[in-house]
């Protein structure tokens, strides 16, 4: 290893990024762009008024008490009032409103003799958040009505209030939602999509570049500058890439966590540790996987939709356990897997260090496997991309 | 005779050079295979059930083990780990992963018995907010069920009308009809929207180079002849061409991807199959626009992928528009598939008649009118370019 040859490759992987303007975009403008369009799209964290819209056939007081009270929950807006189901239906096909609620004629009759009351909820489930908010609404208030009826029942037969209270619901449910209080949206998705985008446009960036040089046939041209050594040479190649993400992770958890109030409940220090190996292990398989492209474009075509994929294989959003086991594999196989569950225990969490060693470990591994796949990758390379003659091209650095 | 039509001479000639092309093989064979296959296989089991929990019974009762049968009977959950201690319920998560910890106190019998109320404490891991609702939803539901008997008992000895019972334990009955996907099943949710982002991204990212790329390869003059010079035989000749590759995927999607994973395609096949039409084709013309403007292919291919990468989280699929900030619901509208995915859930999802897709469809309209902004935009930015026999004939 010399440090000056591998400063000099830096250097010449600086004036490479500087004359592409394609690189230069993904690795100065994308980044900064996304997590400000994605990170904003969640500030709000949580849906609220949902556009509900109601059939009120009995039009008395006791549904209008009924309606009111839905309306004052956070999640739910009454703003459409249908006269008809056929015309309520409209609505929903429209979409101009997720669901509505059905109020049949003798709602307050049944209610007033005691009888059980039924009423129609309509959701249209095409998508689940909505749909899940207005059921959860709708129940929550009927519910009420529920302890109500029963407390008053208890009341009439000589109870004391606080006894019919209890009587009522005898059996209370509280359920606390650990490490997401208010349960919502923004702050399940948005510490892992952040490190998304750090990831992809540090891929495709790094792609362009290794699929530029086998383009214009620079690669043997930066083998020979790295004095065929393989640790001059992707330090050099990737120490840029390591150095310009590990800025912008810094950026991330110091300035866009906060700003986005996000919380860090872990060692900071640990995180930027991880984040360290992660990096290592993605370049090292950036680097390793863009090799096999010959042209820029078709490194960015690739690595562009790889995006979705890679997200939702990691086990965010849907389990693990629930995929086949091919699928966790891969799965296991990619560095930002270990990387989320890390930050999930440490940043989300708060645990010790014991309780995500295991995911350490796991990213050691894998920055292992990319390492010795890089290796070997540039040891087929060297033998196998054609040999410097005279009418070599001149590196970047070259004027 | 076809070969005498201009349109058709290059349509049948960008066929040829895209087929040649090992890109279009990666975007419309290799990375549709695999995308498609990998988020099929990821969502296959279609429904969340049996969620790992864990249960401290800290009274051992007969009560207690009442309620852990309702618990072991929900196909929402699975107990996996019975804990004893407080310490435990913090690390359960995280050294057991369950998803919920059920913590029944001491004396839960007995101060039932005692009328004193009780309360069962669910501490679920909500890092994960789609086991966090399906928590919620099942464990109020059990706790419910076991509350109301309990409260019957209570009601049974003070002498109550059995024909009020039902009214007073429950007097509004909420009867639910869920439209759309009642089954909450993820694959039928998330693939066909997901696939068809990936789609529409395929086309559009195609069609950004198809002109730039004939100057980069100095091929434009092969079009030029086939075309005999008329920029509307070039352009038709190539939608076409386009056309028949981003139809072709439809094909894939619909024909083998949704079978193979059990998913029904609901709704008239007419209006499916007209909106999917409608969004390969305002895509193929936004790029083209795209490919006219940039002569450098990379570059339209950068703006290509910055403006589509975001279009599912944008579309309002899985967190809505109306959520989000007017500068990210402002973007949200000058991305096709926004406009597209709302039609395309009113007629996949709820099967709802053409007319109801009438906005989403003008909306597409006015894309592909962008298109052709775009379109003349590069005409007249690169007419040296795009005619170069005039410029030949000059001379």
């Amino acid at each position: 290893m010399n440090l000056k040859i591998i400063w000099k490759l830096i250097q010449k992987e600086a004036l490479l990024v500087l004359n592409d303007k394609s690189i230069l975009l993904v690795l100065f403008v994308a980044p900064f762009l996304y997590l400000f369009l994605i990170g904003t799209t969640y500030i709000k964290k949580d849906e609220e008024k949902v556009s509900v819209g109601v059939v009120d056939m009995d039009h008395t007081k006791s549904s209008r008490t009924f309606l009111n009270k839905l309306n004052a929950t956070q999640k739910v807006d009454l703003n459409h009032a249908y006269y008809s189901l056929p015309e309520a239906n409209t609505g929903i096909s429209a979409f101009d409103v997720q669901g509505y609620v059905y109020i049949p004629y003798g709602f307050e009759k049944k209610l007033k003799r005691k009888e059980t009351a039924p009423i129609g909820l309509v959701l249209n489930n095409t998508r689940f958040l909505p749909s899940n908010d207005i059921n959860k609404a709708v129940t929550l208030v009927s519910l009420d009505y529920a302890m109500t009826s029963r407390e008053k029942f208890f009341e009439s037969k000589a109870t004391l209030p606080k006894l019919a209270r209890s009587n009522a619901d005898p059996i209370s449910v509280q359920v606390n939602s650990v490490y997401n209080p208010t349960n919502n949206y923004g702050d399940f998705l948005l510490p892992f999509v952040l490190f998304l985008i750090l990831h992809q446009t540090l891929l495709i960036g790094l792609s362009e570049s290794v699929a530029s040089d086998r383009e214009k046939g620079l690669m043997k041209v930066g083998f020979k500058d790295s004095n065929n050594n393989f640790i001059n040479y992707i330090s050099g190649k990737i120490g840029l890439y390591l150095l310009l993400f590990l800025a912008y992770s810094f950026f991330v958890l110091l300035v866009v966590f906060p700003f986005f109030d996000l919380p860090i409940h872990g060692n900071l220090m640990a995180l930027i540790g991880g984040s360290v190996i992660f990096l290592l292990a993605t370049t090292l398989y950036g680097w390793f996987f863009a090799s096999f492209f010959n042209t820029e474009t078709g490194a960015m075509e690739v690595i562009a939709f790889t995006s979705y994929p890679v997200f939702l294989i990691t086990g965010v959003t849907w389990s693990i356990n629930e995929m086949p086991l091919i699928v966790q594999f891969i799965s296991n196989l990619i560095p930002l897997r270990p990387f989320f569950i890390f930050v999930k225990k440490l940043a989300i969490m708060g645990v010790d260090a014991p309780l995500y060693l295991n995911e350490i470990i796991h990213l050691l591994i894998l920055l292992l496997v990319g390492y010795v796949a890089a290796y070997f990758r540039f040891r087929y390379l060297q033998k196998r991309e054609p040999k410097l003659g005279n009418n070599r091209r001149a590196p970047l650095s070259t004027p | 005779m076809l070969g005498n039509w201009g349109i058709y001479r290059v349509f049948k000639r960008e066929l040829l050079r895209l087929a040649q092309q090992k890109s279009v093989r990666n975007l419309f064979i290799i990375v549709p295979l695999l995308a498609f296959f990998l988020l099929g296989a990821i969502y296959y089991k279609g429904a969340l059930r049996e969620l790992p929990i864990a249960v401290y019974d800290n009274d051992n009762s007969t009560l207690s083990r009442t309620y852990i049968r309702f618990l072991e009977a929900s196909p929402t959950f699975k107990i996996t780990h019975y804990i004893s201690s407080d310490e435990d319920i913090e690390n359960a998560f995280v050294k057991n992963n369950v998803e919920a910890v059920f913590y029944i106190p001491k004396d839960f019998y007995k101060n039932v018995l005692k009328k004193i109320p009780v309360q069962v404490k669910i501490y679920s891991n909500s890092t994960n907010i789609v086991f966090g609702n399906l928590v919620y939803r099942s464990a109020v539901q059990i706790s419910q069920l076991v509350s109301a008997s309990v409260a019957i008992k209570r009601m049974a000895p003070l002498g109550i009308d059995p024909s009020k019972i039902s009214g007073t334990l429950l007097p509004i009955q909420v009867n639910s009809r869920v439209l759309g996907n009642p089954q909450y099943n993820y694959s039928y949710y998330l693939i066909p929207g997901l696939s068809i982002v990936l789609l529409q991204m395929i086309v559009f990212i195609a069609a950004s180079r198809a002109f730039n790329n004939e100057w980069k390869n100095n091929s434009f003059q092969g079009l030029v002849a086939a075309s005999k010079g008329n920029f509307l035989s070039m352009l038709f000749g190539k939608y076409l061409a386009f056309l028949t590759y981003g139809l072709s995927l439809c094909g894939i999607v619909l024909a083998v991807l949704f079978p193979v994973f059990g998913i029904p395609i609901y709704g008239n096949i007419g209006s499916l199959m007209t909106l999917l039409f409608l969004l390969i084709t305002v895509n193929i013309f936004l790029g083209f626009g795209l490919s006219l403007l940039f002569k450098n292919e990379l570059i339209a291919l950068d703006l290509a992928i910055f403006y589509n990468s975001p279009a599912f989280v944008f579309s309002g699929f899985t967190f809505p528009i109306w959520a989000m900030p007017w500068f990210n619901r402002a973007y949200a509208d000058i991305i096709p598939f926004t406009h597209f995915l709302t039609g395309f859930l009113k007629v996949y999802q709820l099967d709802t008649p053409l007319h109801f897709i009438w906005p989403e469809i003008g909306k597409l309209l006015v894309f592909l009118l962008v298109g052709f902004l775009l379109i003349l935009g590069g005409l007249a930015l690169n007419r040296k370019l795009i005619f170069p026999v005039k410029k030949m004939e000059a001379i």
